[in-house]
């Protein structure tokens, strides 16, 4: 990956201020290569009008300067959520100066929304937003977590407040758009029933280049003029994550992996977190990317050899209802990774100890196995359960 | 609490809610608890009943792995300010309300009162619970030693505010003694301190990947506010090679750092695009900047004073006191 030296990009940004005033922010002129990295490719977000640069930015800033220095560098979408620790009132620090430059896509607190949760409750969280982020209006504003079976099923997304609540929202100049965001096991239903219903704009899902199976409803959004946004692409592959291939190459492999989604024509953008400077070089280094590279296919072999037969796809429910002993395959597994991965033994064993004791997989070695061929990622799950119950019981 | 008492009480929350065989060690009833009203399954400081408050469910516990399952976008805020583990319930009031109650434990008291400053609204009232407590309309958010605390109730029955402190002092008794702030807030001259506006920043400060746990302070005059930042390292050669970092950032970006000022033992002045004028002093192990003052002598004055509060300084002159 061609990446500008740390020094290049700010002596570059030092010449851009200079003409920051004059310059429109955020668009570089055909035929002229940037000075620094910035957003090379903006491509139309949805139906909503809006062009929206390949890469965007999510959480994790701590300075408004860094606010500032991302919107100069082009990027003009910012995810937010009123759960986002303090950084809806972050970005209203800084929010004035750029309101008609950015894009702001907001979301309610996921436990607001339930099945019986109100308009007003709703439009008064919404007014709280709107205070915190320092505006009058947001460009999209979501429902946070669908598919995710903590918040509840299609019953808390079908619930009308939410949609009175929006149609109001709009008739009242306070939001433009509106969505959901998602990276639970009832992605694809839940986001599909809204796209099927018309009622989202624009679709934040958990995608990566591990993630498969989501491309029919990625497809459907686009035909029905759904703006796409990626979020979890880093979730694969996290710097701290030692595979030896990529030893001093942490940096490339970063980048591959945003580029898969960069290069893919079914999302519009991905947000990404970006909490310091170097962040910020480091991803733009992106943006424009046509197509992988033989060095990107082999950094995502790398990581897929690594991660693939262990990760659980954000919305892949494939082997939910495969065991015919009721077996619930997926949160087991979830279990293990919590004990294997973020060595949460005592969590993971508190998680286990609530599954009931005739669907645990103590009789799994013995079975055939209809799990395995559901899962479409090669997972060994047979092995992988008997393994988590040898782990996670207590005796 | 301590941590390990911590640990007894999750050992027996797990014996409790799976249904698992016994964890061997404690027994799975403590008569004490019992003959106080409290379940044993419990967390101490999440009891069944407690001021009108019953429980109202299980208790969700959320370790570093899973917490965005919980808080869906903030829990990589929580993490870099070292969350180890959370408890979270409901409590429904004999009254009608319905409370949610999150326990956070972090690494340490930094920590707790880090992710308890960020998280703090400014139009909140100060409430004496655990070391620190702030209430709003419908919220009450402590911190106590290495926990932070907070209960709310929907937006609607803000009314129940006074029911919330209740239940926060219960717990807040709970979780055993609360500590005492860091020892860096008295770094920060009082005179024109903004109330409430020191913060403490685990990563990324001033949006450097190279500067970390730092203390930021706001202290506004007039149409303006002056930042200051203050880092205290773990040497005086962490310290040089942190601030020329720095230097070399904003030269690189065309703000041309200059020697002027003279001030503990490396100084500079600068001005950039974003916070204005900058003033860098380091002091030993100490990194001390000040963003954004209207100019150069309010900038040094408010250096100079923190640098006399620094531990092994002369004892400052004028207005020094404990924030």
């Amino acid at each position: 990956m061609n990446r500008f030296s740390r020094r290049e990009f700010l002596r570059s940004s030092g010449v851009l201020a200079a003409g920051a005033a004059s310059a429109p922010v955020g668009h570089v002129a055909a035929g002229q290569a940037p000075a620094r990295p910035m957003v090379r490719r903006y491509k139309p977000l949805g139906k909503t009008g809006w062009k929206v640069g390949d890469i965007s930015a999510g959480s994790g800033q701590r300075d408004p300067a860094v606010l500032n220095y991302i919107f100069e560098s082009g990027i003009n979408l910012i995810d937010t959520g009123f759960q986002y620790t303090g950084h809806e009132a972050l970005i209203g620090k800084v929010l004035p100066k750029w309101r008609d430059k950015v894009f702001v896509l907001d979301k309610w607190d996921p436990p607001l929304v339930t099945p019986t949760v109100t308009k007003a409750a709703l439009l008064e969280a919404l007014d709280v937003s709107l205070a915190r982020l320092n505006t009058t209006y947001v460009d999209c504003m979501m429902i946070h977590s669908i598919g995710h079976p903590r918040y509840g099923g299609l019953e808390r997304i079908q619930n009308p407040a939410i949609y009175e609540a929006w149609d109001e929202a709009k008739r009242r100049g306070k939001v433009r758009f509106t969505g959901a965001s998602s990276h639970g096991v009832r992605m694809i239903e839940e986001v599909g029933w809204g796209i099927d219903n018309g009622r989202f704009d624009v679709v934040l899902l958990g995608a990566n280049f591990l993630t498969h199976g989501l491309e029919p409803l990625l497809q459907k959004a686009r035909s029905k003029g759904v703006g796409t946004i990626a979020m979890k692409t880093m979730t694969a592959y996290k710097s701290d994550l030692p595979i030896r291939e990529l030893q001093n190459e942490q940096t490339s492999a970063r980048q591959a992996v945003l580029k898969w989604v960069v290069t893919s024509d079914l999302f519009d953008t991905l947000v990404v977190s970006m909490r310091n400077y170097d962040a910020v070089t480091e991803y733009l280094a992106v943006s424009g990317a046509t197509g992988l590279t033989a060095r990107d296919r082999r950094y995502l072999d790398a990581v897929a050899a690594a991660v693939g037969s262990r990760y659980c796809r954000p919305g892949c429910r494939a082997c939910h209802d495969a065991c015919p002993c009721g077996v619930p395959v997926a949160d087991i597994l979830r279990y293990k990774m919590y004990y294997e991965d973020y060595r949460e033994e005592k969590f993971a064993m508190q998680r286990y100890g609530l599954v009931p004791a005739h669907v645990r997989p103590s009789a799994c070695a013995g079975c055939p196995a209809p799990c395995e061929p559901a899962c479409p990622y090669g997972l060994r799950v047979r092995e992988r359960l008997v393994e988590a119950d040898r782990q996670l019981r207590f005796v | 609490m301590k941590t390990a008492a911590w640990f007894v009480a999750t050992g027996l929350f797990c014996a409790a809610c799976g249904g698992a065989p016994p964890v061997p060690g404690p027994k799975a009833v403590d008569p004490k608890a019992a003959a106080e009203g409290r379940d044993a399954m419990s967390p101490p400081f999440m009891p069944d009943t407690v001021s009108g408050w019953t429980r109202d469910g299980t208790v969700q516990r959320y370790g570093p792995g899973n917490l965005w399952e919980y808080i869906n976008g903030g829990a990589e805020q929580y993490l870099a300010y070292g969350f180890e583990e959370a408890a979270a319930a409901r409590y429904r009031h004999t009254r009608g309300a319905l409370a949610t109650l999150d326990v956070y434990r972090m690494t340490d008291q930094v920590g707790a009162f880090g992710i308890y400053t960020e998280e703090r609204s400014p139009a909140s009232a100060v409430l004496s619970v655990g070391a620190a407590g702030s209430a709003g309309s419908d919220s009450v958010r402590f911190w106590s030693g290495p926990y932070y605390v907070k209960l709310w109730v929907s937006p609607s029955e803000a009314g129940a505010t006074g029911l919330l402190e209740q239940l926060a002092r219960q717990v807040a008794a709970r979780l055993g003694d609360p500590g005492a702030p860091p020892a860096e807030l008295a770094y920060f001259p009082t005179d024109g301190l903004a109330a409430d506006s020191i913060r403490y920043i685990p990563t990324d400060v001033l949006g450097q990947s190279f500067l970390s746990k730092a203390f930021q302070a706001e202290y506004p005059a007039g149409t303006s506010t002056t930042t200051l930042v203050i880092l205290s390292l773990d040497s005086s050669e962490v310290a040089t090679r942190a601030i020329r970092q720095y230097q070399t950032f904003l030269a690189d970006a065309g703000a041309a750092p200059s020697s002027r000022a003279a001030l503990g033992d490396e100084a500079w002045l600068a001005r950039d695009r974003y916070h204005g004028l900058i003033l860098a002093v380091r002091s030993r192990s100490h990194l001390l900047i000040a963003l954004g003052a209207p100019d150069d002598p309010t900038a040094r004055a408010l250096v100079s004073a923190a640098l006399g509060r620094l531990p092994g300084s002369a004892p400052p002159s004028g207005k020094a006191g404990r924030p």
